[in-house]
C-alpha cells in the first residue's frame, strides 16, 4: 500500500471516528440504539456544503451543520420520550425523513465544493501537501473532540447521563431527569456524526445525499474494534479506543481492498462491515453493543 | 413531619385488571421517627413507598413533607427530599459504574449536577472515609465496578449512599430480603446505625414480623390498601411476634395464612 493510501484511510479514518465518538454516545453511554447517524452524517454534509457555496464562512458552515445535527438527534429523542415509539423506531423515522430534507437543502442530489474555501483551506499553503494538511488537521481536531467529551463524561452532568444508560430507575431515585439527560445526549451525539459529515465534504469535495448509507455499521465496528483492542474502563482510554478503533478499521480495509488476492473491490465495502459487525456480535465473549437492540428491551 | 392523607391508587383503572393498591391511607410520620410497615404481599407497602417517592400516581390525596405540598412532583423532583434503598441489590445501583462513581451520583442526589469533576480528590477522600465505617475493606476498592461487590456489600454501600445527601425520610423497601440471614442482620444493624447517627426519619418496608417489632419506633400494618394498625411506645413495647399475629386475625377476622409473615 502506497503512502498516498494509507494517508488516505488514516483521513477517513479520522472522519469516521467523530461518528464512531457520537454512535458510543447513543449506544453505549446512553443505552439508545440510535440509526438517526445514517440521516445526520449527509445532514452535516449537505449543511455545509450548501452554507459554503453561498458564501458563508466554512467555520460558521460547520457549526450550523452541528446544530443541525443536534437537531435531528433531538427529534428522535423526542420520538422516544414523549410518544413513547421504540427508539429503534424512532430513530428509524428521522433518518428516513432526513433523506428527503438533505435534498431539500441540496436542491439536488450532490452539491460539489472543488475550488470553494474550507476550514482546511488556510492550512494548506504551509508546505505539506494536501494529503498530508487533511489527516493532520482531522487529527489535531480530534485531540480537541475527545478532551472536552472526555471532560463532559467525567463531570457531574456526564456522570449523570452514564447512570441513566446504566440505570435509569436508580438515576430517577438520584434525582436525575433521565428524559433531559436523553435529549441532551441524542443532541451530542448527532451533533458530533453531522460535524463528521460536515468534515467528510470539506475534505472530500463534495457532499452526496447517499453518502450517509451505513455509516451507524461503520460507527459501530471502530467502537467494537476500539473496545476489543483496549479493555479498560478508564474513559480517556474508551474514547481514544472509539479514534484509534475508527482507523484500524479503514486501514485493514484499504489493506484489503488493496490486496488483489483476495478480489475486494471498493463497492463490497458495506458488506465487510457488515460481516465484521456480525463477527463481533456472535463471537462469544465479546462485550456487545447490541445487546440492548437483540433483547430488544429498554424500561 | 411527613404528612399523608387520604391517598388512594389505582392500577390500570378501568380495566378488568383494575386493582386498588391503596384505598385511604392517613399516615402522620413526625421528623426523627423510625417506622416500620408491615404486610402481606398486596398489601400496598412497596406502592405505599412510591407514593412517597412519586413513582405512583396518585388518584386522590395529599403527601406533604414539612410543610411543602408535594403530590404532584415527579420523582426526580423529589430526590432532594427523599432517599430510597431498593430491596433488589442490582436496582439500586450502576453496576457497570466503580463505587466511587456511583457514590458521586448519590453525593448529588436532588442537586444541579454542572460541568465539575465528579471524583475530585477531596470527594475521594471523604468517600474512602465513609465506606471504612462498613468495616468491609470497601475504602481500598474505590475503583472498582458495583458489580464486582456481592448483594449484601451492594446493599450496605447503597444505605452508605443514601445517607451521602440530605434527605427528609429515608425510605427502605425491604432492603434485606434478598439477602441471607447473617448478611442481612449486618445491614439491618448499618441501618439502626445511620438512622440513629443522622437522626434520620424512615420508613421501612418488611415481610419479616420478628423485624418489623425489633427495630424502629413505631409498627404500621397495612392490608389490602388500608392501614390495619398502628402500634408505639409502651403498647408495642409489649407486643411479641404471636401477639401481633392475633392482633391481626382479629383486626382482620379471618385466618392469616401467609407463612411468609411468621417466618423470620
Amino acid at each position: 500500500m502506497s503512502t498516498f493510501a494509507l494517508l488516505g484511510a488514516i483521513e477517513i479514518g479520522l472522519v469516521f471516528s467523530l461518528v464512531a465518538l457520537g454512535v458510543f454516545l447513543s449506544f453505549r453511554v446512553l443505552n439508545f440504539p440510535d440509526l438517526t447517524v445514517d440521516g445526520s452524517f449527509p445532514l452535516g454534509a449537505a449543511v455545509t456544503a450548501t452554507l459554503i457555496v453561498s458564501g458563508v464562512d466554512p467555520w460558521l458552515a460547520t457549526a450550523v451543520a452541528m446544530v443541525a445535527g443536534a437537531c435531528a438527534g433531538l427529534v428522535t429523542a423526542f420520538l422516544n420520550v414523549r410518544f413513547n415509539i421504540l427508539h429503534l423506531l424512532a430513530s428509524i423515522l428521522t433518518m428516513i425523513a432526513l433523506y428527503s430534507i438533505n435534498l431539500r437543502i441540496m436542491g439536488r442530489p450532490n452539491v460539489a465544493l472543488l475550488q470553494q474555501e474550507t476550514v482546511l483551506t488556510p492550512f494548506y499553503g504551509l508546505g505539506l501537501t494536501q494529503a498530508e494538511v487533511k489527516p493532520i488537521f482531522l487529527a489535531v481536531l480530534l485531540v480537541i473532540v475527545v478532551l472536552l467529551l472526555w471532560r463532559f463524561l467525567v463531570s457531574d452532568f456526564g456522570l449523570a447521563m452514564r447512570a441513566t444508560g446504566a440505570n435509569p430507575r436508580m438515576a430517577r431515585a438520584q434525582g436525575i431527569a433521565t428524559s433531559g439527560q436523553i435529549y441532551t445526549g441524542m443532541a451530542l451525539s448527532n451533533a458530533l456524526v453531522a460535524l463528521a459529515g460536515a468534515m467528510f465534504a470539506q475534505t472530500n469535495g463534495f457532499a452526496d445525499v447517499t453518502s450517509g448509507v451505513g455509516t451507524i455499521v461503520v460507527g459501530l465496528a471502530a467502537v467494537i474494534l476500539g473496545e476489543t483492542l483496549f479493555r479498560s474502563r478508564a474513559m480517556l482510554v474508551v474514547l481514544a479506543a472509539c479514534v484509534i478503533g475508527s482507523i484500524l478499521y479503514r486501514v485493514a480495509l484499504a489493506l484489503a481492498l488493496n490486496t488483489p488476492a483476495l478480489g475486494l473491490e471498493a463497492s463490497d465495502l458495506q458488506l465487510v462491515t457488515a460481516v465484521l459487525v456480525i463477527l463481533a456480535l456472535i463471537l462469544p465473549g465479546m462485550r456487545n453493543p447490541l445487546k440492548s437492540l437483540i433483547r430488544g428491551n429498554r424500561s | 413531619m411527613i404528612s399523608l392523607s387520604d391517598i388512594h391508587v389505582t392500577f390500570a383503572r378501568g380495566t378488568p385488571l383494575e386493582t386498588k393498591a391503596i384505598r385511604g391511607i392517613d399516615l402522620t410520620i413526625p421528623a426523627g421517627e423510625f417506622v416500620a410497615v408491615i404486610g402481606s404481599n398486596g398489601a400496598g407497602k412497596s406502592t405505599l413507598l412510591n407514593v412517597l417517592t412519586g413513582d405512583a400516581p396518585l388518584e386522590r390525596g395529599r403527601v406533604v413533607i414539612d410543610e411543602t405540598d408535594v403530590s404532584t412532583w415527579p420523582a426526580p423532583r423529589r430526590a432532594g427530599m427523599v432517599a430510597r434503598v431498593f430491596q433488589d441489590p442490582m436496582a439500586g445501583t450502576c453496576e457497570g459504574l466503580s463505587i466511587e462513581e456511583n457514590m458521586a451520583l448519590a453525593a448529588a442526589r436532588g442537586r444541579r449536577r454542572g460541568l465539575g469533576a465528579a471524583l475530585t480528590h477531596e470527594r475521594r477522600d471523604s468517600f474512602r472515609e465513609r465506606l471504612s465505617e462498613l468495616g468491609l475493606g470497601l475504602e481500598n476498592r474505590l475503583g472498582d465496578r458495583m458489580g464486582q461487590l456481592s448483594g449484601g456489600q451492594r446493599q450496605a454501600v447503597s444505605l452508605l449512599m443514601a445517607t451521602l445527601a440530605d434527605m427528609r425520610i429515608l425510605l427502605l423497601d425491604e432492603h434485606t430480603a434478598a439477602l441471607d440471614p447473617r448478611i442481612a442482620a449486618f445491614v439491618l444493624d448499618l441501618t439502626r446505625r445511620f438512622v440513629e447517627t443522622f437522626k434520620l426519619t424512615a420508613l421501612m418496608v418488611t415481610h419479616s414480623m420478628r423485624q418489623a417489632l425489633d427495630y424502629g419506633d413505631r409498627t404500621v400494618m397495612l392490608h389490602e390498601g388500608k392501614i390495619v394498625f398502628d402500634v408505639s411506645g409502651a403498647e408495642r413495647a409489649a407486643l411479641d411476634v404471636p401477639h401481633l399475629v392475633e392482633l391481626f386475625t382479629k383486626v382482620r377476622g379471618e385466618e392469616l395464612d401467609d407463612d411468609a409473615l411468621l417466618l423470620g
